[in-house]
């Protein structure tokens, strides 16, 4: 019986719910309740140790090594009569258990009995409950729609949490912590330590051609990823070329197919190997799954027609980047356009860069 | 190769032996202890009017349906036997995926007819690992022709085809893959007579020139007279009646395969 | 000489269960015997059951009772016993059945239908074809027709394309019903060269064959049929083409003779004797009405 002990894993212990891990776990709630002093009690079950493990661990996985001060927590609170973050902490805690298992699963769509949120689906409700799920009061924020933090839904959702969880938002790729975004990965490379959270509207690859849940889910099971191979074939034979620009499907960690959600293909290998944390919530579909930090994410193709990031061919109007992915701007009522960075941050930054660069030159001079 | 799988010896080794198997729905008794035997090369037909059983019998073979009881031993490519219903899952599909073919009545129900011909044709490769564009449409193409589809159609989708056409296509695409067993559910069944007699034919050439074992399941008993090798008669969930083909409909024994062939108008 | 066929006390009998039922006994008490290399010919007046005595051979009607061995697989296989997997080996290697009606399969060209049993014996295509071409001309089977399916074929085309098939992978047995039948004078010289020729080459034939002058030329021993007992017109149990779209079911066919037959009491017996004896029998004297009331059946359906 003790040897038996001896072997457990050390989470495992957190299962079978030792007094030191409990009272960690106690306190872990309590982090994440600050503020709610009273309901705290309720929420943490006494006596179901194991779940309050769990939830430890969420908290760690998913703040990526970032301490969570309690003190600060307990000092920035949300808006009064809300919960921190909107969401309630039985659903955060529900998003959190989802979390670790697509953290430990790569790729593989995880379940989640996702909760309202207040916006309407298609909106970012995944992204949304994924970020309120993993939120603390010291994270920077930054929110991406379309490449910029100025549209409307970028500047709602960004003006959501400050309310509701007080957090810093910024524009700035390398200044924040958490990313929310919809159609791009910035274009500053991430660094370690920071977690993307994608808003997700449809999250199987396979359900163009396999709309049968259960068999999708099969197919998934057993690895057979035919069909995908199946849709780059029409698309080889009506284009002559892989057409799918967006949501291109790829294979993570070399097992699950994950759609990368409506990005560019263009964005598809910044995924490969990435320093950072990528989480991505479906809030229709209640489907969440993830890319762990250094994790490989190939795009799938075919060996006589290999995937190749889009390239536009131009550089930017603004910036002058060639690297970057751009808009078309229609500029005028003739039908003039411009081709200017899609990342607005990336875009100002590169901008202020060569500006300063200039006064420096002219300072110099 | 194919000298070893004509080898006497090797014929003697039946490809699948099912035994008893049984699906119950609720207190229906869809399919009652079957036993049957096939072996590579041969063409079993299982007649029976609707409602016999014979679709349920095949979809249970083919592992569509799980049987309330029952055996089904497979002999693989590497000569052992297993039952089919415990392999893992994994292995089955791959099976399903390679190794065994299922042509559907119903073309929609075994094609994606908003996905090109080709594509269709090419799935099953794809499926099994090809990652050349180039080779997976030059042997969609090669099934083209083997099948008697017009190349020139390898991009049309197959909502655009005509009944015979479609069929042809999904005996292509399950045939892509050089499976040593298709089973057939009423492959001709919703055909004009003149169409039916072309995809019989294809049926019968193709099985006889790649050795194929096919469970050809029919109440068309013209069908089963030109295609099969031997029968099985089907009634209430059973089978009642067995033989080589000509032996059940020249010399039908069972009062129920009596009626069965001399309700035939015009002759199996 | 060594038997390629040992017949012990053969039944063969119908239950119709529609029609009553109805039973009918087709054949019984026959005992016979063929050595390799000769030919038995079966005689006796429409309706004692030759042809159904063929079927039982090929395997095609199910023994009642009796022993029939056939030479099969350097051994004997006893017919009342074996499986359907060895009775379609034995079909394969062992024996040709040349019915009198062609199975036509849709869009087979005839000289595919020819090839096939060699081809399915694991001969090459191409050999298969080649033969099937020298025993089509043999058979003066017009070039230009090779390539047809034989559904539009002459009754004589159709016949000889069939012979053909049954002589080309030159089986240790062959089973011959009516062969000549409706065949011109040259070709039916053919066919009883060819004939001879099988036995030269040590086949057992059983045939039956209606064309006396024929008959006497390949037949080695006669097998006489009895008619059944009543004198009631004969209908050949199973007259019914196996195979033959064109020609009917035969459980129809069993169905049509029970209604007109009904209480027929058939009885039958063999009288083996010399081909010369044979010859002296009247009854067989007119083969003709027998096919004529067969044809009719098959055309009323």
């Amino acid at each position: 019986m003790s040897e038996k002990k001896k072997r457990t894993p050390a989470w495992d212990g957190n299962k079978a719910g030792t007094a030191e891990k409990t009272g960690k776990a106690e306190t872990a709630e309590k982090v994440v309740k600050a503020g709610k002093a009273g309901k705290a009690g309720n929420v943490v079950k006494a006596g179901n140790a194991g779940n309050a493990g769990n939830a430890e661990k969420a908290e760690k996985v998913v703040k990526a090594g970032k301490a969570v001060k309690a003190g600060k927590a307990g000092k920035t609170s949300g808006r009064r009569g809300l919960n921190y973050a909107y969401l309630d902490e039985d659903g955060k805690r529900l998003v959190r258990r989802a979390l670790i298992k697509a953290v430990c699963v790569p790729g593989y769509q995880v379940p989640f009995s996702g909760r309202e949120m207040p916006m309407p689906y298609g909106w970012g409700t995944g992204g949304v409950q994924v970020t309120a799920s993993i939120i603390g009061p010291d994270d920077v924020l930054k929110v991406i729609d379309q490449g910029s933090s100025d549209t409307t839904n970028a500047v709602s959702i960004q003006k959501f949490f400050r309310k509701t969880a007080g957090v810093e938002v910024t524009e700035k790729t390398s200044a924040a912590t958490v990313i929310q975004t919809r159609h791009r990965i910035p274009e500053t490379p991430l660094k370690s330590g920071q977690i993307m959270v994608y808003q997700v509207p449809i999250p199987d690859p396979l359900r163009f051609l396999e709309p049968r849940e259960g068999e999708a889910a099969a197919r998934h099971a057993n690895r057979e990823y035919g069909i995908l191979y199946v849709k780059l074939y029409e698309d080889i034979t009506r284009h002559g070329e892989i057409a799918s620009s967006y949501d291109y499907p790829a294979l993570v960690n070399a097992r699950y197919a994950m759609s990368p959600s409506p990005i560019p293909r263009f964005d598809n290998p910044k995924l490969h190997m990435s320093p950072a944390l990528h989480l991505f919530g479906a809030g229709r579909e209640k489907r969440i799954y993830a890319v762990p930090p250094y994790t490989s994410v190939v795009s799938l193709d075919f060996e006589d027609y290999p995937f190749r990031p889009a390239k536009s061919g131009r550089a930017c109007e603004l910036c002058g980047s060639e690297t970057s992915f751009l808009d078309e701007v229609i500029t005028g009522d003739q039908g003039e356009r411009i081709f200017v960075c899609s990342d607005t941050d990336y875009c100002a930054g590169r901008r202020e860069k060569a500006a300063d660069g200039e006064k420096e030159t002219r300072g110099g001079g | 190769m194919l000298l070893q799988e004509n080898h006497p010896s090797a014929m003697t080794e039946p490809l699948i032996r099912a035994e008893g198997i049984t699906k119950r729905f609720g207190d229906i008794l869809a399919v009652d202890g079957v036993d049957l035997e096939l072996y590579p090369g041969e063409v079993l037909g299982i007649v029976g009017e609707s409602g016999s059983g014979k679709s349920t019998l095949l979809n249970i073979l083919s592992g569509a349906l799980p049987p309330s009881s029952g055996e089904l031993f497979y002999r693989g490519r590497d000569g052992t036997v297993r039952d089919f219903f415990k392999i893992r899952e994994r292995e089955r599909r791959f099976l399903l995926g390679s190794d065994i073919g299922f042509v559907h009545q119903d073309p929609a129900a075994g094609l994606r007819l908003k996905v090109s011909a080709g594509a269709n044709v090419a799935e099953r490769l794809l499926s099994g690992g090809l990652r050349r564009y180039g080779e997976a449409r030059l042997r969609a193409s090669e099934w083209f022709s083997k099948v008697e589809l017009p190349l020139d159609r390898l991009d049309s989708r197959p909502e655009e085809y005509s009944g015979g056409m479609r069929q042809r296509l999904q005996i292509a695409r399950n045939l892509v893959t050089g499976p040593r067993l298709v089973y057939m559910d009423e492959p001709t069944g919703g055909l004009d007579v003149s169409v039916q007699a072309r995809v019989l034919d294809l049926v019968r050439s193709l099985s006889s020139e790649f050795n194929l074992a096919v469970i050809l399941v029919t109440h068309d008993l013209g069908v089963a007279r030109l295609l099969t090798e031997r029968l099985l008669v089907m009634k209430n969930g059973r089978v009642i009646e067995r033989g080589l083909t000509d032996q059940v409909l020249d010399d039908p024994g069972e009062p129920y395969t009596q009626l069965l062939v001399s309700s035939v108008l015009g002759g199996a | 000489m060594r038997p390629a066929v040992k017949a012990e006390n053969l039944k063969k009998s119908f239950t119709l269960h529609h029609q009553g039922p109805a039973f009918i006994t087709a054949l019984s008490g026959v005992s016979f015997l063929v050595p390799f290399g000769s030919c038995l010919a079966v005689n006796g007046p429409s309706g004692c059951g030759k042809s159904t005595l063929l079927r039982c051979l090929y395997g095609n009607y199910r023994l009642t009772e009796g022993s029939l061995r056939v030479s099969h697989g350097g051994g004997f296989l006893e017919m009342s016993e074996a499986s359907e997997r060895e009775i379609m080996d034995f079909r394969r290697h062992s024996v040709s059945y040349v019915s009198q009606f062609l199975r036509v399969i849709p869009r087979v060209p005839a000289l595919e239908i020819v090839a096939e049993p060699l081809i399915t014996l694991g001969r090459s295509r191409e050999e298969g074809l080649e033969r099937a071409r020298e025993a089509l001309s043999r058979l003066s089977v017009p070039e230009k027709l090779w390539k047809l399916p034989p559904l539009t074929f002459s009754g004589g085309e159709r016949q000889r394309v069939n012979i053909a098939r049954g002589l080309i992978k030159d089986p240790p047995l062959l089973l011959l019903d009516e062969p000549t039948a409706s065949l011109d004078r040259k070709n039916r010289e053919i066919v009883t060269e060819l004939i001879i020729g099988a036995k030269k080459r040590g086949a057992a034939v059983v045939g039956v064959f209606h064309d006396r002058e024929v008959r006497e030329r390949v037949a080695d021993g006669v097998l006489e049929l009895l008619p059944p007992a009543g004198g009631g017109r004969g209908f050949e149990p199973g007259h019914a083409e196996p195979g033959g779209a064109d020609h009917g079911t035969p459980a129809s066919g069993l169905a049509a003779r029970a209604t007109s037959e009904q209480g027929w009491a058939p009885r039958g017996q063999i009288e083996p004797k010399k081909a010369e004896s044979g010859m002296a029998e009247p009854k067989d004297a007119d083969p003709a009405s027998g096919e004529i009331e067969d044809l009719k059946i098959s055309a009323g359906r």
